[in-house]
């Protein structure tokens, strides 16, 4: 999930620019050193598993998962996923350096509401809340990116984009889908194998 | 399949180029590009990148393989811009009140918006993607980037190739017993399953890389001192960079 470079107005990139910048410092700040090597081992995990691929009938959608980054990590997944972006950059030529801020934005802001979300009212104890507030996380994760990446193009370029705007809504909407269906899954089988990391003080 | 070895790693002009001059430049040319609303400098500069490239011996398959990507999203902006963008009508398809109309105004924001994306991409992978990753985190240490996330950096690029032979691993285990990935829920929860398996060896992982670094005296920053020392042909390089895209906004 990203824009491409060159897209994007110089004001809508520096407004990116800057507010994933404050974003990242306030992640780092609450990033202890002790949870670097984590987080390092856990942005490649994530950047590994984007690379997983579900069919979705003649095509096939890949893993996001910036919900469930956010559920587990907290405010560590602002530099995680700015380090994700910044490898898919160096690796595959997806996205760069103009348009990183934006994009860090996109997918770290809904990581952030995922979390706040799955831990509103402590922390689930049923499989069944598990279920529900991870595909709600995972939903939430895609859609409130797309609403950003929809803001940010309708930003640039105001209704001339509208037929981008539109192609861009319409395939993320099965990606919304499957991030919804895998990450309540994940969810709930993190509940039984591993409770203490979905806590807050687990992972992040 | 390992990750890493998308990196070009073929010995070029610009290894005897600060890594940290490198990046800069980079990050001149992305604002120029970003900042420049005309779009025969960018179509000249697309010409130029493309011809470092070749210098820095940039294989073919690498460049194609991230060109051909974005220049499927550029055909729908190429195709849909034109039309969407209201100013003088430079061609009508159909006539009457339905009728579509290109705008000059809007072909010319679609091709700056593909020339500018191609350019970047471009030069991102002549100046960047031929340095390997840990002289790329050390030379982000030297441009002042946190520490903290350079690390973060650091660990992502080392075990990426680690976790993905896992994940490979796993898939391969998967296959091996009768799984066929379908659009269905059995799919939907191995996946799931697979994640959190890689999860698990991550935070194993991690608690061992713990261990040993503070076994071995690990004190949180990195040894002082620059492994990097800019000589003449470092700033040879800034300039010319920088007079090319001086001459490119002047000229065109």
């Amino acid at each position: 999930m990203h824009i491409s470079e060159g897209v994007l107005s110089l004001p809508v990139l520096v407004g990116g620019g800057g507010l994933a910048t404050a974003a990242v410092a306030v992640g780092l700040r609450r990033t202890p050193d002790s949870r670097i090597a984590l987080a390092g081992v856990l942005c490649a995990m994530f950047f590994v598993a984007s690379l997983i691929h579900i069919p979705v009938g003649v095509t096939s959608v890949h893993l996001v998962l910036n919900g469930l980054c956010g559920i587990l990590l907290g405010w560590t997944a602002v530099p995680v996923i700015v380090v994700a972006l910044l490898l898919q950059a160096l690796l595959f030529g997806f996205g760069g350096l103009t348009v990183l801020g934006v994009n860090t934005v996109v997918m770290a802001l809904p990581a952030l509401l995922c979390c706040a979300i799955y831990r509103a009212g402590g922390g689930p104890v049923t499989s069944r809340a598990a279920l529900w507030r991870g595909g709600i996380a995972g939903a939430g994760g895609i859609a409130v990116g797309i609403a950003l990446m929809v803001s940010a193009l309708w930003l640039t370029g105001g209704r001339s984009f509208l037929p981008l705007i539109g192609t861009v809504m319409l395939v993320h909407l099965p990606v919304m889908a499957i991030e919804a269906v895998i990450t309540a899954m994940i969810a709930a089988a993190l509940l039984r194998a591993q409770p203490a990391w979905l806590n807050r003080g687990g992972l992040a | 399949m390992t990750i890493l070895r998308a990196i070009v790693d073929t010995p070029s002009i610009l290894d005897r180029i600060d890594p940290r001059v490198r990046v800069l430049c980079l990050a001149v040319g992305s604002l120029w590009a970003a900042a420049m609303t005309r779009p025969l400098p960018l179509l000249v500069a697309v010409g130029l990148a493309l011809l470092l490239a070749v210098l820095v011996r940039v294989p073919w398959s690498v460049l194609l393989g991230r060109l051909v990507p974005l220049n499927g999203f550029m055909v729908i902006v190429l195709a849909t811009l034109p039309f969407s963008t209201p100013g003088d009508p430079w061609i009508s398809i159909g006539a009457g009140p339905g009728a579509w109309i290109a705008t000059t105004q809007g072909i010319e924001h679609a091709v700056r918006i593909a020339l500018s994306g191609n350019l970047l991409v471009i030069l991102m992978t002549a100046l960047i993607a031929s340095l390997e990753p840990a002289v790329l985190a050390q030379a982000l240490v030297g441009l002042r980037l946190p520490e903290k996330l350079v690390r973060i950096l650091m660990f992502a690029i080392r075990y990426v190739d680690v976790l993905q032979a896992t994940r490979v691993r796993i898939g391969r285990a998967m296959r091996a017993r009768g799984h066929v990935r379908g659009f269905d829920a059995h799919t939907w929860r191995s996946t799931a399953h697979v994640v959190v398996a890689l999860l698990g060896h991550s935070v194993e992982r991690a608690q061992r890389i713990e261990q040993a670094m503070r076994c071995r005296g690990w004190r949180g920053r990195f040894p002082p001192g620059s492994r990097f020392r800019p000589t003449a042909r470092d700033g040879l390089f800034v300039s010319l960079f920088v007079v090319v895209l001086g001459c490119l906004t002047i000229l065109f």
